[in-house]
């Protein structure tokens, strides 16, 4: 039997489809309407998603990966030989000290998953989670991997997941864009919009950032001094002159859908802001989020917005937690005992409040939610254990987490040996995440696909194999 | 279209890679075609229109009739500029009757230097230019910029194309070497030409890996650009689709592998490599760099003391009390202070007071609680300063970015004076007088003082000489240095002659330790400040891993920079948005000086040839990297051409000088030759297709970054060919190409007609049988608003600028200190070819019209139609702000007629008459309105949101 793939590379009648998609696609771009619901090709529960991206990089070792023998030999050197390349290796060679984990571990749920005391509300949801370990990314530096876990490639350039979604499956909310990023309200993260960025793909697939200031999205509001009445006032007028020119190039279907865009601008003005009006939500809401907390309030805002935006039929929201690299990120190279704390408890509420919170509206079987960092982390540090110590980047070592849609609930995939060092077995690249996270939304990895500098371009880049394991479908 | 795309399709051959596909298309050598006859005879005004009315006369179609002047003029300056006309070159042309009017205004506009600047910007899309170098902190490129003035100028003076190549490929190898002499220095326009190769996004230098990402990404880009091929896709395989070999790939990767990065400048390290110097050539050029210097240098000290001017008058205006604050700031702890109004200038010492009492922090003023006195920042509940673990710091006169990195601070202290105390202290402690609260024992007893005597009982010691003692000349008070070890030292006052006893930044670095309290959670920072004058400030610091605590008394800002946050975010009445912008820029003329300066060094980004042995690196030994990968070497290459064009996989020969002494030398050159020859089949096809595309908004070849078999090939093969023969025998002069274009029918045909027969039978106008409309690109929507209000600042060449950003974005991407130096004024009004480019933020109005900031090459922009474009166009700033001037320029040039206004406004938008129907519904808007001028501004706002202003028709 022949894959599709190898069909449509060697044969004749696949260069014929590959010619004629290409058309289809270039009418898309052309067409109007970029942001026209599409069908999935895969029938997949979910319709939106929501990816929580942890900048910095999340140790594992002292989340969801419960390494025993790591804690065993704390202070000691890592026994055994280890395939590992580049600086990692460079470390391993050198005299160092394994650091157990300064948490405690306990089970949770049906599954008896462990998860480490910092989550403990998290754990709460363990039986909806699915996990997978020891994911590997081309870099371990903060820009490259950043890029690599958000937009498939570690060099810029590329289109982030949420703009494949959404350039996959367009939207249902006329009156919001298609993809929304809520970045911290302390900063921006690595890279800054290059991780919500539209690459190659047109400009209208760019992520576009809620503001936590002012209007919630870039020039909401009128111009000083322009009421509502004197708006329509000349929106009205706008509009003849707009539909006179349309007129005169009847077959110019941009200049329809830019009188088209004009209304709903105009709608936007009104819905967005309401959308993210928080004080539309009960007291217990505000509570549950952490709104009355100062540790939780930040990451429980962008919680809540996501959960209200997802409501209203936003394709794709991505939330960061962290700014860059330093204090306020997960970026522990020193005292992982004293920051992992910090960090955790930023979110830990605020996330099991978003599951509980979509699961009690009944959202959660169609919302994707995933957890994500741009990599793991070392389970030693160089030289011999003192102080405070802390943990460097491991491009071997990342952790993920899904929930919801067709995600096969409590389900773990790959594995890391014992030091959380790297993939057990098989690796896991990250690619094999990407084109399973298509997967969930319905997208075929293979089919989505836009011909850019003379490649068919995908998020995968070259394909990735899906984790069947972790879908219920 | 769909046909001959099909039908190439089917015509392909098999995919397997043939040596020899040279024969076929694109690779086959470019032939002069014969002129095609057509039907009839009168239509065609150059041979253009023949290979056109040819394919058209093959369907039966007929062109469309010559459009309008006025359309024809606004077609040509948006075309060839991307600026409208001004309404009096529209008029000059208009009143052009004689016969050669229209081949005279292609003339003129293409030697107009604006030229230039328009389509320049389509070659530094190419080129991924940009002024940062992407990643993480996205560091500067401070010298890239040159590189868009050498694009600029060389499309100017028409510098022949094989030339241009040439000098961006091998700009370092070009001069012949004939003795055994020394290597003769590249004229410094090459060298500047040379950026081309660096302008990819790099940071982090990681040895080999780096340098194989580099090289391969040199490969690509060159090949994609020059070549029109995707090269790249045969980097970790056989291309999937055209015949270029993974083999072929390293074989022309090798010609870039005796290339010499410059190493990075100290503190660059972050960066991937460094400048060398490269005088300023074009004429005029080292002068106006000169003026520029100048100019910058007095503005920043004139602003200076103009910005102190208008803050006086702020103050006066908003009646801002001075007062003190303390503060946290940095990570855990958000940025919040408090802040108490009081008079600080008289002359008395106060008091500000941190104390911590089994985890919750209370704050002092002068013995009161701060709280009860309100703060500015919402609910303190001293939650924030939980975050402060382990100090690692405790500093005078100092303050950091959050980052733990120190900062000068404005620190004039005329009495700073802490004490430490290792408990809380109660507020009837705090409340007593300074001196009585000093008499309490503490940990640790510090004074900072710049009116004092070191040393009492002698002359103050030299400048840098360590002090033991000191009095304080106003209070009297007398105080030695507790620490042998840590003694301050003798100064002066920054910049000034005042002497000053001066504490290191982390002089009271080590004494953390005994800081215990700040764990304990029992303790109490007391700060005291005398308040002689207006223009005191004093901060004092504890902090650690990016975050810190603060007390300080800043009476000319009004505490905590609250006037200064009150301009930033405009909240205030008082202050007009003139008012503050003038300020803002007054403010960032100082602040973003030494950043300006430093790009006005004579440098460039370039790179050059190994000097190879004995001093450098010789000839490495190329290799296959197996699936692409870096650590993973294959079979061993030479250096060569494409097989596809060539038809072997043979070296290609590289001409060393004559005594060999330059082995590493001349392989780009090669390249380059090779590039820029007309027995090349692609260079010219691929150039001569990038200006169709640019002027007709779709090239010959519809992928003009990619002639391979995914492109569906040219819908005028020889149209194709016949362009590429007229530049290369015409010197390779663009300019000549642009004529040819331009005068054509097919170029002045009208853009509106209907025709239904053409329309079911070329839905697309491939076959060009009207003028298609397109939009406008990013750069020149902006252009065309700054021309319209008539503010737009003509100036050419030199130094990124930084327009107004809507609401402070560029600081929520910055990664430590904001590099968009903001400005307000007439340099931030100049074209959008000179915005900085950078990496991590690209301009919301600029991106939202689908402009990119580049990571790679662009070969092509999409014209996409979004909501977002209408809320930036109708709501965002820039509209907002240029409608006033547009409204007042209308205003000026008319009577008092609601008429003569509309009509003139609709004249300078859209640079064409208005019509009747227009000036009639138009005007009964305006009537509707009371007040005219607002009536005026709702004109302008509505004509700068017509799709009409937004399209090339």
């Amino acid at each position: 039997m022949y894959s599709r793939r190898s069909l449509l590379a060697n044969t004749l009648n696949g260069l014929g489809l590959l010619a004629l998609t290409d058309l289809l696609q270039a009418n898309e771009d052309s067409s109007s309407k970029p942001f026209a619901p599409r069908p999935q090709h895969l029938p997949r529960k979910a319709k939106r998603c929501i990816f929580l991206f942890m900048q910095g990089g999340v140790s594992q070792m002292d989340s969801f990966e419960y390494k025993p023998e790591l804690n065993r030999l704390h202070g000691q050197r890592i026994p055994g030989s280890h395939d590992v390349r580049g600086e990692i290796q460079g470390r391993i060679s050198h005299p160092h000290s394994l650091i157990g984990s300064p948490f405690q571990f306990k089970q949770y749920g049906e599954s008896k998953r462990y998860v480490s005391e910092l989550f403990p509300k998290i754990a709460g949801h363990v039986d909806k989670l699915a996990f997978i370990h020891g994911i590997e990314t081309d870099n371990p530096n903060h820009g490259p991997s950043t890029l690599h876990v958000t937009t498939g490639s570690q060099f810029p350039g590329h289109a982030s997941v949420g703009s494949w979604v959404t350039y996959g499956l367009g939207t249902e909310n006329d009156n919001m864009p298609a993809y929304m990023v809520i970045q911290d309200p302390r900063g921006a993260p690595v890279n800054g919009a290059h991780t919500w960025g539209n690459g190659f793909l047109p400009a209208a697939y760019q992520g576009t950032l809620l503001r936590n200031e002012g209007t919630p999205i870039l020039n909401l509001d009128s111009p000083r001094g322009v009421g509502s009445k004197r708006q329509r006032g000349e929106l009205d007028q706008l509009k003849k002159l707009n539909q006179r020119y349309s007129d005169r190039f009847p077959h110019a279907t941009d200049l329809e859908a830019r009188i088209e865009s004009y209304e709903l601008a105009y709608r936007m003005q009104s819905t967005a802001p309401e959308l993210v009006d928080l004080s539309f939500e009960p007291e217990h809401i505000h509570k549950l989020y952490g709104l009355d907390n100062p540790k939780t309030a930040g990451f429980g805002k962008q919680c809540l917005m996501a959960r209200r935006l997802a409501e209203s039929g936003v394709r794709y929201t991505m939330l960061i937690h962290g700014v860059q690299i330093g204090g306020n990120s997960w970026d522990h190279h020193g005292d992982v005992k004293g920051r992992m704390v910090r960090q955790s408890a930023e979110v830990d509420t605020p996330v099991a409040a978003l599951l509980t919170d979509l699961q009690q509206r009944d959202m959660l079987k169609d919302t994707l939610v995933v957890w994500a960092s741009e990599m793991g982390r070392t389970p030693f540090a160089p030289g011999n254990i003192g102080g405070t110590p802390g943990r460097d980047h491991n491009k071997y070592g990342l952790v993920m987490w899904m929930a919801g849609g067709n995600v096969k609930a409590g389900t773990t995939i790959g594995g890391t040996d014992d030091f959380s060092l790297r993939a057990a077995e098989e690796p896991i690249h990250i690619r094999n995440v990407h084109a399973t996270l298509l997967d969930l939304m319905g997208l075929d990895d293979e089919l989505l696909r836009y011909l850019h500098a003379g490649r068919y371009r995908r998020l995968t880049d070259i394909g990735g194999e899906i984790l069947h394991d972790m879908i219920d479908a | 279209m769909l046909f001959s795309r099909l039908g190439l399709c089917i015509t392909l051959s098999l995919l397997t890679i043939e040596l020899g596909a040279q024969q076929e298309w694109p690779y086959s050598p470019v032939q002069r075609p014969e002129i095609p006859a057509v039907a009839v005879e009168d239509w065609a005004i150059n041979d253009v229109d023949r290979f056109i009315q040819a394919r058209l006369d093959s369907k039966q179609l007929i062109p469309t009739q010559t459009a309008d002047k006025p359309t024809l003029v606004r077609r040509l300056y948006l075309d060839l500029l991307g600026l409208p006309p001004s309404p009096e070159e529209q008029q000059s042309f208009l009143d052009d009757t004689s016969e050669d009017a229209y081949d005279n205004l292609v003339n003129r506009l293409l030697d107009d230097p604006r030229y230039g600047e328009h389509w320049a910007r389509y070659w530094l899309d190419l080129a991924r230019y940009a002024d940062t170098a992407g990643y993480e902190g996205d560091p500067d490129l401070p010298y890239a910029w040159r590189y868009r003035d050498y694009v600029i100028d060389s499309l100017n003076r028409d510098k022949p194309y094989d030339q241009f190549i040439r000098e961006q490929l091998a700009g370092d190898e070009l001069v012949d070497i004939t003795g055994a002499g020394e290597l003769p220095n590249p004229p410094a326009e090459n060298l500047v030409a040379l950026t081309f190769l660096r302008l990819a996004p790099f940071t982090e230098p990681r040895g080999d890996e780096s340098r194989h990402e580099m090289l391969s990404e040199m490969t690509t880009t060159v090949s994609s650009v020059f070549l029109g091929l995707t090269v790249g896709c045969a980097k970790c395989h056989d291309h999937k689709y055209d015949p270029i070999p993974t083999k072929d790939f390293y074989r022309m990767k090798a010609f870039f592998a005796t290339v010499a990065i410059p190493p990075p400048l100290r503190g660059d390290g972050f960066q991937i490599g460094g400048p060398t110097t490269a005088e300023f050539y074009r004429e005029g050029e080292e002068e106006a760099i000169e003026r520029e210097r100048d100019r910058l240098n007095e503005e920043a000290s004139e602003a200076q003391q103009k910005q102190a001017e208008l803050l006086a008058d702020f103050r006066t205006r908003l009646q801002l009390n001075p007062g003190f604050g303390i503060q946290a700031f940095g990570r855990g702890f958000g940025n919040d202070y408090f802040f108490d109004q009081f008079t600080v200038t008289d002359r008395l010492p106060h008091t500000t007071a941190i104390t911590a009492d089994n985890g919750t922090w209370t704050f002092y003023t002068d013995g009161q609680l701060s709280a009860e006195q309100g703060s500015l920042a919402g609910a303190n509940e001293g939650h924030w300063y939980d975050g402060l673990e382990q100090p690692e710091y405790v500093a005078v006169g100092a303050a950091t970015n959050g980052s733990g990195d120190f900062q000068t601070a404005a620190f004039n202290g005329k009495l700073a004076h802490v004490m430490v105390f290792d408990r809380a202290l109660t507020a009837e402690q705090l409340n007593q007088p300074w001196n009585e609260i000093s008499k309490l024992e503490g940990l640790k007893f510090w004074l900072d003082a710049s009116d004092l005597d070191a040393n009492p009982a002698s002359d103050n010691p030299a400048v840098g000489a360590p002090i033991t003692s000191w009095r304080d000349k106003v209070t009297g008070v007398e105080l030695k240095s507790v620490d042998e070890q840590r003694l301050p030292i003798m100064s002066t006052l920054p910049g000034l002659s005042t002497p000053a006893v001066e504490f290191d930044d982390d002089f009271l670095k080590g004494s953390a330790k005994q800081l215990s309290f700040l764990t304990d959670e029992l303790g109490t920072i007391v700060t005291v400040f005398s308040s002689r004058d207006s223009d005191e400030s004093y901060i004092f610091e504890v902090g650690g891993q990016g975050q810190f605590i603060t007390t300080f008394v800043n009476p000319e800002a009004g505490g905590a920079g609250r006037i200064e946050s009150l301009i930033a975010n405009g909240s205030s009445d008082e202050i007009s948005s003139q008012e503050r912008e003038l300020y803002l820029d007054l403010a960032n003329k100082a602040k973003y000086l030494d950043q300006h300066l430093r790009r006005l060094q004579p440098r460039a980004m370039t790179l050059r040839h190994s000097f190879g042995p004995p001093y450098e690196p010789g000839v490495p030994t190329s290799r296959v990297m197996i699936r692409g990968e870096w650590d993973n070497p294959g079979e061993v290459v030479e250096p060569g051409f494409l097989s596809a064009i060539t038809g072997d996989q043979d070296a290609a020969d590289i001409r060393l000088d004559t005594f060999k002494r330059w082995p590493t030398r001349s392989r780009r050159k090669a390249l380059a030759d090779w590039i820029a020859s007309k027995d090349n089949p692609l260079t010219a096809r691929v150039l001569v297709n990038r200006l169709w595309y640019r002027h007709f908004g779709r090239g010959i070849v519809e992928t003009t970054s990619d002639f391979g078999n995914l492109s569906g090939g040219p819908s005028h093969p020889k149209l194709l060919d016949y362009l590429a023969d007229e530049l290369m025998e015409h010197g390779w002069s663009l300019k000549h190409i642009h004529r040819l274009i331009c005068n054509s029918s097919t170029y002045r045909q009208q853009s509106d007609l209907e025709n239904a027969v053409a329309e079911k039978v070329d839905p697309e106008n491939v076959l060009l049988w009207k003028f298609p409309i397109r939009r406008l690109g990013a750069e020149v929507v902006r252009d065309r608003i700054l021309s319209a209000s008539g503010r737009l600042n003509p100036k050419s060449f030199g130094l990124p600028i930084f327009p107004p950003l809507p609401d402070g974005i560029e600081d929520r991407v910055k990664y430590d200190n904001s590099k968009w130096a903001t400005q307000f004024g007439p340099e931030g009004r100049r074209r959008s070819i000179y915005i900085y480019q950078q990496r991590t933020l690209n301009m919301p109005l600029l991106q939202t019209f689908d402009a990119p900031v580049c990571d790679e090459s662009r070969p092509r922009r999409r014209a996409s139609t979004t909501a977002l474009q209408a809320l930036a166009m109708y709501n965002g700033p820039l509209v907002s702000m240029e409608v006033e001037p547009f409204a007042k320029r209308v205003i000026q040039m008319s009577d008092d007629s609601s008429e003569s206004r509309v009509a003139n406004a609709v004249r300078l938008a859209l640079c064409r008459e208005p019509t009747a129907q227009e000036v009639q519904e138009l005007g009964d808007y305006y009537q509707t309105m009371d007040d005219e001028f607002q009536a005026m501004l709702s004109i302008g706002r509505i004509l700068f949101n017509t799709s009409e202003f937004l399209y090339l028709d």
